[in-house]
């Protein structure tokens, strides 16, 4: 924590989140943005919109984040969507649903991981794979149906054990065809372990049947 | 553009002589009187002016709501501003001789908390009723306490149609009574949700669209 904060002369000093203080200097850009710039700036506005809706998803997917580097859950979230998920389409940008993760961790990941839409619910299934090494037969899933057409979420944090295979999570009524990204990873029992994430595919709400 | 202080001419406001006194952000100042406009009176609009003046013209019935809305503490620019930039970069479309609102993209507030689920409009007669729901994974007994901010506005006739009530979240629906010779008129809708003590609100949904059923006489 530094001793002085405020602005002096061209610099300004402040203490971050994150426990180090800065000085750096103040400058106002009046050039124009390049084009390389501005397309990382299409990327990063997209990585953004997409984490809003999620962010309680990501304080706890990133939280065993590598130590010693200025990372919190959401810089670090947002790195790796933008280095894998985001995909250059010509000249439009996307997020690639499939790529996307919330959770970093050493628990293995969900084995053989479905999802069926039924009555308006969906019914997310798994295999407890209790074999493997780092499994615990205590570990919960956590579930994410993420709306990229609202850019809304649905999340069950505290989902159903490992051993019980499956879990549903309610949706509401839509007035249109609506698409759902789904996605299942674990936690341990105390919380402080997790698996990387399973994307388990596409479901599409058809409201005409 | 000064900050105007002490102000020993008292609340004035306008302009006098050569100086124009006004309030920005509860702050009193004092700036150059402009330059005269470049550009003759008569003269086609440029692109971005006709936008401003379409979405300025849309926004302004709603400025109370927005300016809860798009309310950023944090932030240096006004509620105003920010939903201007918002909804002109994102909810005009140009149409054959100029442009036109697309009223589904239009955002009335941008927020962190929870919108609205399965939003929907129906129409009976003399009534409107504006439902939603609430998800079964929220925590209802938190959020059911938001007050909802709905929005209509008469197309046709390029009005808004006064929404007084505030209904919790947690009565999820809520009906207007449509006085008035309405009856063939286009109407939308939209929802965004207050906390309780005003300090979050949600994105804004749009609901939806119909046409307003006249009541049998």
């Amino acid at each position: 924590m530094s001793l002085i904060k405020g602005k002096i002369g061209g610099t300004v000093t402040y203490d971050t989140k994150l426990g180090y203080s800065v000085t750096r200097g103040i400058g106002l850009r009046t050039a124009p943005f390049t084009a390389p710039e501005l397309e990382n700036q299409k990327g990063t506005s997209l990585v953004t919109m997409f984490l809003k809706p999620v962010m309680e998803v990501i304080r706890i997917g990133f939280k065993n984040i590598p130590p010693g580097k200025p990372w919190h859950p959401y810089n670090y979230a947002s790195s790796v969507l933008k280095l894998n998920a985001v995909k250059v389409n010509g000249a439009v940008k996307k997020i690639d649903y499939a790529k996307v993760v919330f959770s970093i961790g050493s628990i293995p990941e969900p084995k053989n991981p479905t999802v069926k839409l039924l009555d308006n619910r969906l019914h997310f299934g798994w295999e407890a794979d209790l074999d493997t090494d780092g499994t615990n037969s205590n570990d919960r899933v956590m579930i994410v149906a993420y709306f990229p057409q609202i850019l809304k979420a649905l999340y069950l944090l505290n989902g159903a054990k490992r051993t019980e295979e499956k879990e549903i999570l309610p949706l509401t009524d839509f007035s249109e065809n609506t698409v759902i990204e789904t996605y299942i990873f674990y936690v341990s029992m105390d919380g402080k372990t997790l698996s990387n994430t399973s994307y388990t595919g596409q479901v599409i709400v058809d409201i005409n049947t | 553009m000064g900050k105007v202080t002490a102000r020993i001419m008292g609340n004035v406001s306008g302009k006098v002589g050569t100086i124009i006194w006004s309030k920005w952000k509860h702050v009193y100042i004092a700036k150059g009187l402009y330059n005269r406009k470049a550009r003759k009176e008569g003269t086609p609009s440029l692109p971005q002016v006709s936008r401003l003046s379409l979405m300025s013209g849309f926004l302004t019935k709603y400025s109370d709501l927005v300016s809860v809305g798009f309310y950023k503490k944090s932030n240096k620019n006004t509620p105003w501003a920010l939903a201007m930039k918002y909804n002109i970069a994102n909810a005009i479309e140009k149409e054959n001789n100029g442009y036109r609102i697309n009223y589904p993209k239009i955002k009335m507030s941008d927020g962190n908390l929870e919108g609205a689920w399965g939003g929907k409009i129906l129409f009976k007669p003399g009534q409107i009723t504006i439902s939603w729901q609430m998800s079964q994974l929220s925590n209802q007994k938190i959020i059911g306490k938001d007050k909802a901010q709905i929005m209509l506005y008469n197309e046709t006739r390029d009005r808004v149609i006064n929404y007084a009530v505030q209904p919790e979240r947690s009565e999820l629906e809520s009906t207007h009574s449509t006085v008035g010779p309405y009856s063939g008129d286009v109407i939308h809708a939209w929802i965004f949700f207050v906390s309780p003590d005003g300090k979050m609100v949600s994105n804004s949904d749009y609901i939806g669209s119909g046409i307003v059923i006249g009541q049998p006489t």
